[in-house]
């Protein structure tokens, strides 16, 4: 059947793909240490507890796309004919929702604690020797949680991009950003230093409310794309001009005298259908020639079929 | 980003830091530290005139270290606790153990004894971290013996 291959990647993605691989699983192994290391120093302070459990939840993108990936490239099977591609979609579904819940619990926690005026109580700690403050434990562990971070975020944003792959954008782009709830944590950490009690409960619903804003717009992606909506390029309202691309070649082929296209998206490729009104009886050789053309025009086009028809159907 | 830090260390390492929301050690400083204290022997004894027992010995060593006046107030758990969380109290001890049930009313100071804290009133930071300055350097005085 002409329609469905196996998937690969053109090689110079392959080389990306790989890369981006093992970027996650040192990500991977980062976050692990990140998490470890803010729970030793957690402490009473909210603000810390809200970074900390965002830290937590970052695991589930990177693992996400790690596991991910080792199942998309399965060849497709009688099972699944399709093949694997919607597993990015599910893990990025998954992460979504999970970032989503703990937006809400952590705005409603962070409140409550404003509301009934907690105090945060931060104590001392012997180290080597010298009594240290518990809040400048906390300062230097959320840098160490910011800083390498952020240059991993900025190493993958550009992979996720060339790979149009949704989950590995979602992970790069929270890391990059990760740097403000760093801030905003150390700024009420400060603030608890300087006698301004609540400085930490609003540093932490900053925090949370930023978890939520991104669970929220996540999870419409996630499942607007499961509800195979018009495919978008990664930067949100984007329309994927490459589909307008494929109308165009196919009107443009002499012996077609109407179409119509509609793709959808299936992790990180489009899957979809061209119905064509044909000048008189289609030729099996013109339509043979027809699916590598457009094949050709971009990687992402992986399965789909080019219907003759005497009439261009309602969708 | 790294500067900026490194400048606001020194600028609040100049000042008292971490300060109290409440003013409890500033309050004890000027009057005098208050300590509620709640029976249970053989850290608190309060049936005499004068209070004594292990905890006790502890605030008052810990008081003229800290050249401060202590009055102490006798009293049931639940009300010298309701007066820490009011900020009308400064330590409350009578054996408390670190898993305490009031760990949600009252702050915890570090264990002297790797067992036993004494409470304070939640966020009072500055207070915290002189007892909690005494505490440690008791218990490093006790390790070496």
């Amino acid at each position: 059947m002409n329609s469905i291959r196996n998937f690969e990647l053109p090689k110079h993605l392959r080389e990306t793909l790989k890369k981006a691989n093992k970027l996650e699983w040192i990500t991977l192994f980062y976050l692990i240490s990140v998490t470890i290391v803010m729970y030793l120093v957690l402490g009473a302070s909210q603000a810390m507890k809200a970074a900390w459990l965002e830290d937590v939840l970052s695991l589930v993108p990177s693992a996400g796309f790690l596991i991910a990936n080792k199942i998309n490239s399965k060849r497709p099977n009688n099972k699944f004919p399709y093949g694997y591609h919607r597993v990015f979609s599910i893990a990025f579904l998954v992460g979504a929702v999970a970032l989503l819940g703990m937006g809400l619990f952590l705005i409603f926690d962070s409140s409550m604690s404003l509301i009934k005026a907690e105090h945060p109580t931060i104590g001392t700690m012997q180290i080597w020797g010298y009594n240290v403050w518990m809040g400048w434990l906390m300062i230097v562990a959320l840098i160490y949680s910011a800083a390498p971070a952020m240059w991993l975020g900025a190493k993958k944003i550009p992979m996720a991009k060339k790979l149009h792959n949704k989950l590995l954008y979602t992970d790069s782009s929270a890391q990059k950003a990760d740097y403000l709830t760093a801030l905003a944590a150390i700024l009420g950490i400060l603030g608890v230093g300087l006698g301004i009690w609540w400085a930490d409960a609003a540093a932490a619903i900053f925090i949370s409310g930023s978890i939520l804003k991104d669970g929220f717009q996540h999870t419409k992606t996630a499942t607007m794309d499961l509800m195979d909506r018009y495919p978008e390029r990664l930067l949100a309202d984007d329309e994927d001009e490459i589909i307008i691309e494929v109308v165009q070649k196919v009107r443009s082929w002499p012996w077609v005298k109407d179409t119509k296209v509609r793709f959808r998206e299936a992790g990180q490729v489009y899957f979809g259908q061209i119905a064509v009104v044909p000048r008189g009886e289609p030729k099996l050789q013109e339509i043979e020639a027809g699916y590598d053309e457009i094949r050709n025009i971009h990687w992402k086009l992986h399965d789909f079929t080019i219907d003759p028809v005497r009439e261009l159907p309602d969708w | 980003m790294k500067k900026f830090l490194f400048v606001l260390c020194i600028f609040l390492s100049a000042c008292t830091f971490p300060k109290d929301p409440e003013n409890s050690y500033e309050e004890a400083k000027q009057s005098a530290l208050q300590v509620g204290l709640v029976e249970n022997p053989p850290y608190v004894i309060t049936l005499e005139e004068q209070p004594s027992g292990s905890e006790v010995e502890m605030i008052r060593e810990f008081a003229t270290k800290a050249g401060l006046q202590v009055k102490f107030f006798k009293g049931s758990e639940s009300e010298l606790i309701s007066k820490l969380h009011k900020f009308k109290l400064h330590i409350v001890a009578g054996g408390f153990d670190k898993n305490t049930v009031w760990s949600k009313k009252a702050g915890l100071t570090t264990t002297y004894d790797k067992q036993h804290v004494f409470l304070i009133p939640k966020g009072e930071n500055q207070l915290l971290k002189n007892i909690e300055e005494y505490i440690l350097s008791k218990r490093n005085r006790d390790e070496q013996y």
